[in-house]
């Protein structure tokens, strides 16, 4: 037998109920009885809400369906009995059992309002002449995720000589809670005559067993994809999407299921399944490109249905997609494309999809994407800016970044003193593509800002574009910085910058302080000092050596930085 | 039957289901957590009952099957699904279920199912080396056995009426297939699709012949709920006689009684058999309908199987399957398709058994086929259907024949 795939790395698998919260539930379901019939005082729905809120919270999660089976009046779950010993939950088990439950599946989502119709569906007090059959009553209700398996009652299927073939089918009829009208007039008929025949037929022997499908034949290789889940790709579900909104014969079928798919994209960002949100959004939108799309399709009717994707639906599912799928390799061009084909009136709330997007690939990949959407649109770049919210404020500066408009650098330069870290960091970002003094100035300033990322990024700048006005800023900052304000990243930052704004020029300066230890207060500086002076050239190679030969304490730390820890290995 | 041997037989479903509990939770919670002390206890209980006026017992997990010593026992319904499961984490390591010996404390069953999870389920190593590795870490009351066949299994029945127990699994597919035809799937649904779909594998591998009679024309019930299943019970039939599973023909049943959500019911006006005079609006229409052939409604099949977001691979499985199911090995039928690729290897079985099934009851014209002549039909529609899927319902024959002796 083959084995089922493992799940892709960092995706998380369906966790059994512990069964604790299914004794609790049966507890509260025999006090629930107990009340009902007036044996306790109190309020019945205190009690069914009690039962249902425990189960509907167990099951909200990433959970198995929980099977709950009962045989000879035991209620097991998971091989474990879990009905107790009270005499109430005994005699609601056997009355349940006479009703013929054989099994009880609570499955992943379950409504509270469809656990409290369970509750007082099994704890309902039982007369002698109230005889019910529990799969029908279950069946007429239509519940949503909840399954009752009944089990062929000893009264309806037991070798009964008495019954007549007529009665016998109309207790099936009964138990099963169907009609005639349901399955077609005259049927009970041709069934008694059908369980007549069926009880004369001679007896066949079992199926013989048949050998496997031969290696390599269509059948072997069909069934292996099956065992492998290889059978529909998330490419041929796309082209189910597709096709089958070409087969629509009327506009409002059309519509019904462009919806529906829309909301299966949906689905899969919150379920983090990336590459089949992908694979069936880039089908919706070859159906909507007046190029390529098929024959007949009524374009207007995807448009609008893909018109649900930007929402703030897919911000919340985007954020729970996230954490049950975390690689970002494969949100990255979905997340670009979804973007990119926003449409110009939806490019704010694109942009507010990715509010609780990290800096990083995955915002990049949404900033891109809307980079393009803006291109697309015709439309300035700038009023985009003007009209976001501040969530959507960091992708719609991820994007401007992407753009090499001078009218932008003021009102970016502005963003840069937003109250929002995440907005100042992007804006600054943002200005990377743009060089002028005055963000030399304000990048300065950032140097000193409260949120790690901004100081980050303000450095990144000045390092790059090399700008000698903040080197003696960067020296200051380097000495007085204390271990709770920076760590060594950051620390290393600093020192490279120093290195970078000056144009060497520091060098000595940073030798100094690296040697000094009255020159610093942060216990790291040594070790950010001679990491960015190793990476200085022929100078800060010669600083090294001073400072090797001058200062013994530093000898650990510039063996380790140079590699000679371990002069047996290097050699 | 003796009292100890009873017990062993109540016990050896509930402790497989226990395992497979213990197994999952302990991927999850270190040794000595409260969750998996529970678990284990609970164990201890059913091994003990187990080994009750026994030297040792055997438990083998035999497809849906459990043998306990050399009783062949049925699944409970409840525990299918988890001795399932189980089934398929003892077949990854090449073991086919455990040998008990009295006196296991809880502390054994841990250590088992810890050295059970070192081993990497890539189809190795066998009973051998992790019986060896068990040896080591004192561990002698557990063993792990190797996969067994069942030929010399004395089977357990029930004392129901198998008669009644068939046509009992019959109506309850009809109700499903009823279910389908009127309202959107929703999750309790594909719950009950899959044990109506398991129902009917049993049913036929069991008594053939019974299932056979089962499916059989019947001109009362109604058409879009009959086809069907008798076409799962038919696809059944072909399926194992081209080598399936019991996983895959279960699936197949799935597949074929998913159907019924695409099924249109025919409205009185067309019930004449010789069929109503085409309308002028029929005639004027510029688009004529690509998508409907025969009473079914891909578009609408899929709607409704999309209706509770289900992309699961099995749920997959049901949509493509019912989209393609007329398109054809040549890709000719609807709807029609601009690139698809071959069709699914359930599509191939279900779609042959539907027309045999549609054949045999007449379809639209109302003219009912014997099955050879069916078959017949089936073979001149070269490149529709696969041949080994015709030739598998073929092999149906002799046993329709005897059948239709008897109904």
């Amino acid at each position: 037998m083959d084995t089922d795939p493992s799940p892709p790395a960092g995706a998380q698998t369906p966790q059994p109920i512990e069964i604790e919260i299914i004794r609790g539930a049966v507890t509260r379901l025999s006090i629930l009885a107990q009340v009902l019939a007036g044996a306790t005082e109190g309020e019945p729905e205190h009690y069914a809400e009690a039962f249902a809120e425990a189960l509907q919270q167990a099951m909200s999660g990433d959970v198995s369906p929980a099977t709950l089976s009962l045989r000879d009046g035991l209620l097991v779950y998971a091989g474990s009995e879990v009905g107790g010993n009270d005499m109430v939950t005994r005699n609601v088990l056997l009355a349940l059992q006479e009703e013929g439950l054989a099994a009880l599946t609570f499955l992943p989502g379950v409504e509270r309002e469809e656990l409290l119709e369970l509750s007082h569906m099994l704890a309902r007090p039982r007369s002698k002449e109230d005889r019910s059959f529990i799969d029908a009553k279950a069946w007429g209700l239509r519940f949503q995720r909840i399954h009752i398996e009944g089990s062929p009652l000893s009264m309806v299927t037991e070798v009964d000589d008495q019954a007549r073939p007529v009665e016998q089918v109309r207790r099936l009829f009964s138990q099963l809670g169907v009609t005639e009208e349901q399955l077609g007039e005259g049927i009970s008929v041709e069934l008694m005559g059908l369980l007549g025949g069926l009880r004369g037929l001679a007896d066949s022997p079992p199926a013989a067993r048949v050998s496997a499908p031969p290696a390599g034949s269509t059948w072997a290789r069909g069934l292996r994809e099956i065992r492998y889940g290889d059978d529909v790709p998330d490419s041929s579900v796309g082209l189910l999407a597709m096709e089958s909104l070409r087969a629509t014969t009327d506009t409002a079928t059309q519509t019904e299921l462009a919806r529906l798919w829309v909301a299966q994209v949906l689905r899969c960002i919150s379920d983090g399944a990336p590459l089949l949100a992908g694979a069936l959004h880039q089908r919706l939108l070859i159906c909507v490109d007046a190029d390529y799309r098929p024959h007949r399709m009524k374009s207007e009717v995807v448009t609008e249905a893909l018109r649900a994707l930007v929402t703030k639906d897919t911000r919340t599912a985007l954020r729970r997609g996230l954490t049950r799928h975390p690689q970002t390799d494969d949100w990255s061009g979905f997340l670009f494309t979804l973007a990119s084909s926003a449409a110009a009136d939806d490019l704010a709330m694109v942009a507010e999809i990715g509010a609780d997007l990290p800096s990083g690939p995955l915002r990049a990949a949404l900033g891109d994407g809307l980079a393009m959407a803006i291109e697309s649109a015709k439309r300035p770049p700038r009023d985009l800016m003007n009209d976001a919210s501040d969530d959507a404020l960091p992708v719609v500066l991820q994007a401007l970044g992407r753009f090499d408009d001078a009218t932008l650098v003021e009102p970016l330069l502005a963003r840069v003193q937003h109250a929002q870290p995440t907005v100042r960091e992007a804006a600054l970002r943002a200005l990377r593509s743009h060089h002028t003094p005055r963000i030399g100035v304000v990048a300065s300033e950032a140097m000193a800002d409260v949120s790690r990322k901004v100081r980050l990024e303000a450095l990144r700048y000045l390092s790059v574009y090399r700008i000698v006005d903040a080197a003696p800023t960067i020296e200051t900052r380097l000495r007085g910085v204390r271990e709770s304000e920076v760590d060594a990243d950051e620390l290393r930052a600093l020192a490279i910058a120093l290195v970078h704004t000056s144009r060497g020029a520091a060098i000595p300066a940073l030798e100094a302080i690296v040697g000094d230890p009255r020159a610093h207060a942060h216990p790291g500086v040594p070790t950010a000092g001679i990491a960015a002076l190793a990476a200085a050239g022929s100078h800060g190679k010669a600083a090294l050596d001073r400072l090797g030969r001058g200062h013994e304490h530093l000898r650990p730390l510039l063996r380790a930085r140079t590699g000679t820890s371990k002069p047996e290995a290097s050699a | 039957m003796t009292e100890p041997l009873r017990a062993a037989e109540s016990a050896a479903p509930m402790m497989l289901s226990r395992l497979e509990h213990l197994i999952r939770s302990s991927r999850t919670y270190p040794d000595g957590h409260r969750a998996l002390q529970n678990a284990i206890h609970a164990i201890g209980e059913q091994l003990e009952a187990l080994t009750g006026g026994h030297g040792e017992m055997p438990v083998h997990i035999v497809g849906d099957r459990i043998l306990v010593g050399s009783r062949l026992l049925r699944c409970p319904t409840g525990a299918r699904s988890s001795i399932r499961e189980l089934a398929a984490f003892f077949a990854a390591r090449g073991l086919g279920g455990v040998r008990v010996y009295p006196g296991v404390r809880d502390e054994m069953v841990q250590t088992f199912v810890r050295v059970l999870l070192e081993f990497p389920g890539d189809g190795g190593p066998g009973p051998g080396p992790i019986n060896r590795e068990l040896q080591v870490r004192k561990v002698d009351r557990l063993q792990v056995e190797a996969p067994r066949a069942v030929e010399q299994a004395e089977k357990v029945e029930s004392q129901h009426d198998p008669a009644l127990i068939s046509i009992r699994v019959y109506l309850r597919a009809l109700r499903l297939a009823a279910e389908l035809a009127e309202h959107n799937i929703r999750p309790a649904l594909r719950v009950e699709l899959n044990h109506c779909a398991h129902a009917l594998t049993e049913l036929y591998l069991e008594a053939p012949r019974r299932a056979l009679a089962v499916a059989r024309p019947k001109e009362l019930a109604a058409r879009h709920l009959s086809h069907p299943v008798h076409t799962a019970i038919y696809a059944v039939a072909a399926g194992h006689a081209l080598g399936f599973d019991i996983a895959s023909l279960e699936e197949l049943a799935q597949c074929a009684l998913a159907m019924a959500a695409a099924m249109e019911p025919i409205r009185d006006e067309e019930e004449d058999l010789r069929g109503r005079p085409p309308r002028v609006a029929d005639l004027a229409s510029t688009a004529p309908p690509i998508d409907v052939n025969g009473g079914l409604q891909h578009v609408q099949g899929i709607r409704r199987l999309l209706a509770d977001n289900d992309l699961s691979p099995l749920a997959r499985r049901l949509m493509r399957t019912v989209f393609e199911h007329d398109l054809g090995m040549d890709h000719q039928g609807p709807p029609a398709v601009l690139r698809w690729p071959s069709l699914h290897v359930y599509t191939q079985v279900v779609c042959a058994a539907a027309e045999f099934e549609r054949l045999l009851a007449g379809g639209d014209t109302g003219r009912q086929r014997k099955p050879d002549k069916a078959i017949a039909e089936l073979r001149e529609e070269e490149g529709r259907y696969h041949p080994e899927a015709v030739a598998g319902l073929e092999r149906l024959l002799p046993e329709l024949e005897i059948v239709s002796a008897y109904l």
